[in-house]
């Protein structure tokens, strides 16, 4: 089948669903799936431990910087990155579905964007985060834990420090993530990401 | 696709981003003039009543093209692409993956503008948004109009083959790919990520800090930790 100028033409269409996606002219994106409904409890931990959530994380609060979303579960893209919620939604996050329900031991990932669709994301101050704030996290059980900021961190995105981030932990911590730092034009990204590190309170 | 194209700014984006594809077809079109060949290329409007079927080929080279002439029927086409490899068809399309949260594929349609925009687009496997026209303003094929739709493969869509059909004018287009599993279901290949025997030992250490679990038979709070970083910005605010 020869179809020449093909690759060109296909190059404009990239450009073309990719642009438009970007700057909302069709909101295409495919949203994550939806945090799922409550299963049936699980068994309860063993007497005296505290019983583990089952239900996923529905929203997260961050109330020093106004902050507040709905949450859906992302997982992990072809090439093993994580995926992210769709930039045509910025002010959507996300929570990581292969890492802990928030308020179990382990560290919970969350992620959101600084901005997208010419518009400021729902992380875009949390480089204003700092040691000491609370993040609440609402459950689908209509639970919630509260977790008390410890640290942050902005680092270029190729130094993501993998165990501190994605690492076992003694109790219930949280991973807040988003990109920060100058923004590489020619990459079309930013060079750091925020990391906030928080842990039950 | 929840709406067609409106604003001025995406158009204007639109066309600073076509132009260097554009540019890129010019310089090719000198060398070698454009025409589009296809297997099933009838000249001018089909006349039986009977619906022809082209069936998409798997990826291939170009071939030399040959002048096309103003009254040329445009050869028909559909083919699927991943966005991430856009230069060459795909003949296979992985369940439960995204392109930076997008759809990862787009369906490529080529019609002759003298019979209208495609229709009935198509797939038992494919999730389709609506069909977008491609900016063409350099016109080197003459009635030639592109079109693309984004497309991911369907959760409940079985493996192996299936099609997505479309039609321009009454000519039926056909194009063949396979189904496959995503990463999900794949072996796990980055549980636990790379970190050399330091890391690898603090990770234990942690875990067996937190009691889940005895030496290598312990299963990480992470199951799957993610590779690489993490992309979260589309660079609107990065001047403010």
């Amino acid at each position: 089948m020869g179809i020449h100028l093909r690759g060109g033409r296909r190059t404009v269409a990239v450009a073309t669903l990719f642009v438009s996606a970007l700057f909302g002219v069709t909101g295409c994106g495919t949203a994550p799936a939806p945090a799922p409904q409550p299963s049936a409890a699980q068994p309860a931990a063993a007497a005296g431990a505290p019983a583990e959530k089952t239900a996923p994380p529905a929203t997260v609060r961050i109330p020093k910087i106004g902050a507040e979303s709905s949450l859906v579960q992302i997982g992990l893209k072809a090439d093993g990155t994580l995926d992210v919620p769709p930039v045509d939604k910025p002010m959507q996050a996300a929570w990581y579905r292969e890492s802990p329900v928030p308020g179990n031991r382990g560290p919970a990932l969350i992620v959101g964007h600084v901005d997208g669709r010419q518009q400021p994301g729902i992380f875009f101050r949390l480089r204003e985060v700092a040691a000491g704030d609370q993040v609440v996290v609402g459950n689908g059980d209509g639970s919630q834990t509260t977790f008390t900021v410890t640290r942050t961190q902005q680092i270029d995105k190729d130094q993501l420090p993998s165990d501190a981030v994605y690492g076992d932990t003694p109790g219930p911590e949280l991973r807040l993530i988003t990109c920060g730092g100058s923004f590489d034009k020619a990459e079309h990204s930013y060079r750091d990401n925020i990391i906030v590190y928080a842990k039950a309170a | 696709m929840k709406k067609l194209v409106g604003p001025t700014l995406a158009l204007t984006a639109l066309t600073v981003l076509a132009a260097p594809a554009a540019l890129a077809q010019t310089t090719t079109g000198t060398q070698t003039p454009a025409v589009a060949t296809n297997s099933a290329s009838p000249t001018g409007a089909p006349t039986t009543t009977a619906a022809p079927t082209t069936t998409a080929t798997p990826p291939t080279t170009d071939v030399p093209p040959t002048t096309p002439k103003p009254g040329d029927h445009v050869p028909s086409l559909i083919s699927l692409v991943d966005y991430t490899n856009p230069t060459v068809d795909t003949t296979t399309a992985k369940k439960g993956i995204t392109f930076l949260g997008l759809k990862p594929y787009f369906v490529y349609i080529r019609c002759d503008d003298r019979e209208g925009a495609p229709t009935g687009l198509s797939s038992d496997a494919l999730d389709l948004e609506g069909l977008k026209l491609i900016p063409d303003n350099l016109k080197l094929i003459p009635h030639s109009a592109s079109y693309a739709a984004s497309a991911s493969v369907k959760d409940s869509a079985s493996l192996g083959k299936h099609t997505v059909t479309a039609r321009c004018g009454t000519e039926t287009l056909t194009y063949s790919f396979e189904v496959l599993d995503g990463p999900k279901n794949e072996k796990p290949t980055t549980a636990p990520a790379p970190g050399g025997g330091s890391s690898a030992g603090a990770a234990e250490q942690a875990r067996a800090q937190a009691g889940a679990g005895k030496g290598a038979s312990a299963k990480p709070q992470v199951k799957v930790r993610p590779k690489g970083r993490v992309e979260t910005g589309g660079g609107a605010t990065a001047q403010r």
